[in-house]
């Protein structure tokens, strides 16, 4: 490695802290949607009590995928790494919150690496790190980061590096030059995104497929023989042994994947991903909402022209490492129309999309890069190449750069992300209140905050919203939070809320909490009025 | 090599200045922990004749899920999950130090 590619790479990183962090150093409070906080909660009570676990604590089995069908309620409902991840970066960062979150922006836009490792090896410096830098401004990462499903971007992020991997392996045995190390490594990342999201797994193993056979057909030699088979048998032992314990988990999940085949739809196989005619279009189409899809943001306007002059060039040049690239953009191409044969719901669909900005910005930059290359003279390119990466790197800071820093920066302010006050509130729940307490929330804004609610107090809890007819449903505690309706001038809920709260008053239920205008009232088996 | 050995020292500097810089001491608390995940790997596969690009991504990303998997079933030996995380360190750190480098035909 060159010293300018270890000063670029350096600088790219500390960008991407920098930029991501943004939310978490304005106000070093909790953020993102419902998911989010269920991540959060996961490692944190792994913190709380120094001790990781195999069935989930009660505040926190409630109200994901309900429950999983083969393991029953309070099972895993994600292999643990990642949640073992927070809690590591909680005891040695010293923090309940900021290293955490230093954590999961660092691998939200770890990514830029490995798709700069899978460019620069199989192309050049500047096509890796134009498309690097373009990732560390991923306008569609970052929406997914802030809203909280983390998991899913960081298995995404290890596609580049499986192809990478299996690439050099394969490259070894056709120079009749076998680097096992490579064998590991590919099926080393492909385990950990199994135990991080199923998801990137699914594009990894769909891509490489379709690699494998293609080569095997150019080059008429087979990957498979004697001289690997030993190899083979020790990494099917090894993933056995990582991969059964948990396999269940997904296995049993109420997840949005179907088995049942039915054809369905069959003009989408014409389209890349049309979303116009989906039904709820463009409000609610169960997946991630329509700004998740605003290619204009996610890349540039246009963009798609210099994905097509990617294609184009790696059509025309058909070496090894194109093949790979093609082969990725099959695989994805294949995945995103699994809802034609019924496969995927359109929410779990929506989420593969998470693998095209890595794809796109390696198009993108090897249409530019190689187009310069194939229409001018060696001796030219030399010169034009590193000034037109300049120019376009301007170009991604000033406008990725700058909608990313906009994005992350109005992330998450009050009052969409929890208080100070009411994560006092929540402090004091956790200190004060039996474990077997059961809290109804009133007054909270967002359903987001509530449920961070519930993972800072570590206790389970309903708002108005919430499914009521859970027979472990059984209220102790009522919160009424007046918190947010005085800081936001909400005469309306304030009302509400005092109505409310008279029923209480006149009953004469214990106050056993009334700070910062949130108060905590304990009942035993009490009903909820509405 | 002394100039390799300067450059990932004034790397390592600039990192932890700007992580002190915006994080305070928690940012140079994460960087330990960071440190603490990926540095096993990459002593480790350093010793099998790859790049130092492809060391230090590997490395990275491995870390960060095998050696929390690692804490997950250790912690089940080791009571105290805090205590776990340096015996994991530990052992990966010996591993890493034992295994003899192939740097051929591997």
């Amino acid at each position: 490695m060159k010293i300018y590619e270890a000063v670029s790479l350096t600088v790219l990183f500390l960008v991407g802290i920098a930029l991501w962090t943004l939310p978490i150093q304005q106000d070093q409070l909790p953020f993102g949607e419902g998911d989010a906080a269920w991540h959060f909660s996961n490692g944190d009570w792994a913190t709380k009590t120094d001790h990781v676990y195999w069935k989930l604590p009660f505040y926190i089995s409630t109200w994901y995928y309900e429950y999983n069908k083969i393991i029953g309620v309070g099972s895993l409902e994600y292999p643990p790494p990642y949640h073992v991840g927070y809690s590591i970066f909680q005891i040695i960062g010293g923090g309940r919150f900021v290293p955490v979150y230093i954590l999961i922006a660092m691998s939200s836009f770890i990514g830029a690496f490995s798709v700069y490792l899978l460019l620069r090896k199989l192309y050049d410096f500047p096509t890796a790190i134009l498309a690097s830098s373009a990732m560390v401004f991923s306008f569609r990462e970052i929406l997914v980061y802030l809203w909280g499903q983390r998991p899913t971007i960081f298995s995404f992020a290890f596609v580049p590096l499986v192809l990478y991997f299996l690439f050099r392996y394969l490259d070894s045995i056709y120079k009749e030059n076998h680097k096992s190390i490579y064998l590991y490594l590919t099926s080393g990342m492909l385990i950990f995104q199994f135990l991080i999201h199923p998801q990137g797994l699914m594009l990894s193993l769909t891509s490489i497929i379709i690699y494998g056979i293609v080569q095997t057909i150019r080059k008429k030699k087979l990957p498979v023989g004697k001289f690997n088979l030993l190899h083979l048998a020790i990494i099917l032992g090894i993933s056995l042994l990582v991969i059964v314990p948990f396999f269940d988990i997904y296995r049993g999940a109420n997840a949005g994947v179907e088995t049942k085949i039915k054809i369905q739809d069959i003009h989408r196989l014409l389209d890349w991903m049309e979303i116009e005619d989906r039904q709820g279009y463009p409000n609610e189409m169960g997946g991630p909402p329509v700004i998740f899809y605003n290619t204009d943001k996610v890349y540039f306007p246009f963009y798609y022209i210099l994905v097509v002059v990617g294609i184009i060039y790696l059509l025309l040049r058909r070496e090894d490492q194109d093949i790979l690239i093609l082969s990725w953009l099959a695989g994805l191409y294949i995945l995103l129309h699994f809802d034609v044969i019924g496969v995927f719901s359109f929410g779990r669909l929506s989420r593969m999309l998470m693998g095209e900005t890595a794809l796109f910005y390696s198009l993108i930059s090897i249409g530019i890069v190689g187009g310069i290359k194939m229409f001018t003279e060696e001796n030219l390119q030399k010169k034009i190449i590193p000034i037109a990466v300049i120019l376009l790197l301007i170009g991604v800071v000033s406008y990725n750069g700058l909608n990313a820093y906009q994005n992350l920066n109005d992330a998450y302010k009050y009052p969409l992300r929890i208080s100070n006050e009411q994560y006092e509130a929540a402090q004091w729940m956790d200190q004060n209140l039996p474990q077997s307490a059961y809290v109804y929330y009133a007054g909270v804004l967002t359903y987001p905050k509530q449920r961070f609610f519930y993972i800072l107090s570590h206790r389970p809890g309903i708002w108005q919203n919430d499914r009521a007819d859970y027979p472990w449903m059984n209220v102790t505690h009522i919160v009424i939070d007046y918190s947010d309706a005085v800081k936001t001038n909400n005469g309306n809920l304030k009302g509400a809320l005092t109505n409310y709260e008279q029923q209480f008053i006149s009953a004469g239920v214990p106050l056993e909490y009334n700070h910062n205008n949130i108060k905590i009232y304990s009942i035993k088996g009490g009903k909820i009025a509405g | 090599m002394q100039g390799k050995k300067l450059s990932i020292a004034l790397i390592i500097l600039v990192i932890s200045a700007v992580f002190f810089a915006v994080f305070g001491v928690v940012g140079i608390r994460y960087l330990t922990g960071l440190f603490m995940l990926v540095l096993p790997f990459i002593i480790l596969f350093h010793k099998f004749g790859l790049d130092t690009d492809e060391v230090i991504v590997s490395g990275i990303f491995t870390g960060l899920v095998l050696f929390p998997l690692l804490v997950w079933y250790f912690n089940w030996v080791v009571s105290s999950l805090t205590a776990t995380i340096f015996v994991v360190f530990g052992l990966l750190l010996a591993v890493a130090f034992m295994v003899p480098s192939r740097r051929e035909n591997i």
